[in-house]
């Protein structure tokens, strides 16, 4: 019987579980331009992301909802790197964007876990746009 | 310590704890072999080929056939090929819808999978039928024969059910709730998936109509199931799948089906898949049959119990609180973290489970969970591996906020 203790928490590394424990910009962001649900139809997860958006860039976000620690810190370590983008960038990010921002090797099944957060904020700033075109 | 079965399954040779047999079981070297000699020296289709590869290819699959009939207490007639499960419990909504009634009544069980869920939703919009869910004792986590009874109405044409929860282990009384059904002229649909491997079963003696399993949850390979349908039926009922295989004669307006199996299994079957699932069947035949897995595996689940139970922050989901009630998989939460990251550190320490909602969603509204973990038996399951489970569930513990 092998044993893979030297390789426990491998993708709970410290950044992740600081984030995941005491996750940054957490709760509802009262008048909020955009407001993005997000569901992983595979274990019901719910992820809700705001975006206070002024003159087309980032000025205030936050997020809330139930999850595993790898969507959580996700959602958690984008919000510090949203403050500050353009509706234009935030819309053309990618899941390599992703994996770049949390450093950790997932597989395709908890890819999906940290990719509920890129999908809420790409489809929320994809409407922003769309509307803003309409009008 | 390794199972005595052990060598048999390559895949455990890396020390792969492997708790995930609901999901799909592991597949002996037997089995493989058998297929792989069918690939490599009699590849032909079955059926009125007039060489010897293929006469020899017939006479297997139809061997395949007998065996499995044998397994579960069937006449070979009785067996449909299918490609799994899921297609012989469609199957078998599509082939009862014809002896049903706008009107009539289908129940079904809260612990049913989605694949004996969605057909009979689907049916019960579009014939306008009544579909009514048993849901388990909010105390026992169970369904028993007397709470069928009760919800049993004037117009209950159909019950289906499965032999036991993919989420519980709960096993449903199928004999007895068969018996009120045909007393009631009432036909019933068996899922049988988490039940064939690991209880003895006799589809004769069980009495029911239809009875639904895969060959890849029972040691076999994947891509290939039975739908049972009692013999007295065949006749009543026109095939679903019409083409090669099953005709008797077409004429250019009007067509005659041969007799069952035939006629329900059009196309060319899962040759290959079918010789596997019958030598699966040899294979725990020489190992003491299912008796002999079933009292090993009622011995570990009562360990496995027992080392969850140990465990301050698990809560079991819909156990009963006596093992004799439950077979195979038991569920269960982690206090303060999520199921996808307990399965994910089981499998940082090589344990095989799995997280989710197990295709169980209105079962999972009933518990009030979006998703449980899930641990399952096979034979091949040892003490050891719920030594590492356990060992696997204490670096859980680091995840707790």
């Amino acid at each position: 019987m092998s044993t893979h203790d030297s390789q426990s928490l491998s993708l709970y590394q410290e950044e992740i579980m600081e984030h995941y424990r005491d996750p940054l910009h957490h709760g509802a962001l009262d008048h909020a331009t955009i407001v993005q649900t997000e569901r992983n139809s595979s274990c019901g997860d719910e992820l809700t992301f705001y975006l206070q958006i002024e003159n087309g860039v980032v000025t205030d976000v936050s997020f809330e909802g139930e999850g595993c620690a790898i969507s959580q810190a996700t959602a958690s370590m984008l919000t510090e790197d949203l403050i500050g983008k353009s509706v234009d960038t935030i819309q053309a990010m990618t899941p390599d964007d992703i994996t770049e921002l949390i450093q950790i090797p997932l597989g395709p099944t908890r890819l999906k876990c940290a990719l509920l957060s890129l999908q809420a904020v790409t489809h929320g700033t994809a409407e922003y746009t769309k509307k803003q075109k309409e009008s | 310590m390794k199972s005595s079965l052990s060598s048999d399954f390559p895949m455990l040779d890396s020390g792969l704890t492997y708790l995930d047999s609901a999901a799909s079981s592991l597949t002996p070297v037997p089995v493989i072999s058998a297929m792989d000699q069918y690939y490599s020296t009699y590849r032909s289709n079955v059926h009125r080929g007039l060489y010897t590869t293929s006469e020899t290819a017939t006479h297997r699959f139809e061997q395949a056939r007998e065996t499995v009939a044998r397994f579960i207490d069937a006449s070979p007639a009785e067996i449909i090929w299918t490609s799994g499960a899921t297609l012989s419990l469609n199957m078998a909504a599509y082939l009862a819808a014809q002896l049903l009634h706008a009107g009539d009544e289908i129940l079904i069980t809260r612990f049913e999978h989605h694949s004996n869920y969605l057909p009979w939703q689907r049916l019960a919009a579009e014939r306008g039928l009544t579909l009514t869910l048993i849901d388990p004792d909010p105390e026992t986590f169970l369904i028993n024969a007397e709470m069928v009874a009760a919800a049993i109405t004037s117009k209950t044409r159909l019950i289906a059910m499965t032999h036991v929860s993919n989420v519980t282990g709960a096993v449903l009384p199928i004999a007895e709730i068969a018996k009120l059904a045909q007393e009631r002229n009432i036909m019933t649909i068996v899922d049988a998936c988490q039940s064939v491997a690991h209880l003895p079963v006799s589809f004769r003696e069980l009495g029911v109509d239809f009875f639904a399993f895969s060959g890849h949850k029972m040691y076999g390979p994947t891509g290939v199931g039975v739908l049972a349908i009692r013999e007295g039926l065949h006749d009543q009922l026109e095939p679903w799948i019409l083409g090669g295989g099953m005709v008797d004669v077409v004429s250019s307006t009007t067509s005659t089906w041969h007799d069952a199996p035939s006629k329900f299994e059009a196309g060319t079957p899962p040759i290959a898949e079918a010789i596997g699932l019958g030598a699966a069947v040899e294979w725990i035949n020489q190992h003491g049959g299912i008796t002999k897995f079933a009292a090993h595996e009622s011995t570990l689940y009562a360990e496995l119990i027992e080392t969850l139970q140990s465990f301050p922050e698990i809560s079991l989901v819909g156990f009963s609180g006596d093992t004799r009630n439950h077979c195979g998989a038991v569920s269960f939460i982690f206090a303060g973290v999520h199921g996808h990251d307990v399965a994910a550190i089981l499998a940082e320490h090589n344990v095989a489970a799995r997280a989710g909602h197990h295709c169980c969603q209105p079962l999972m509204q009933f518990f009030h969970v979006a998703s449980t973990t899930r641990v399952s038996l096979g034979a091949y399951s040892t003490s050891a591996d719920i030594a590492q489970l356990a060992k696997a569930l204490a670096n859980v513990r680091q995840l707790q906020k």
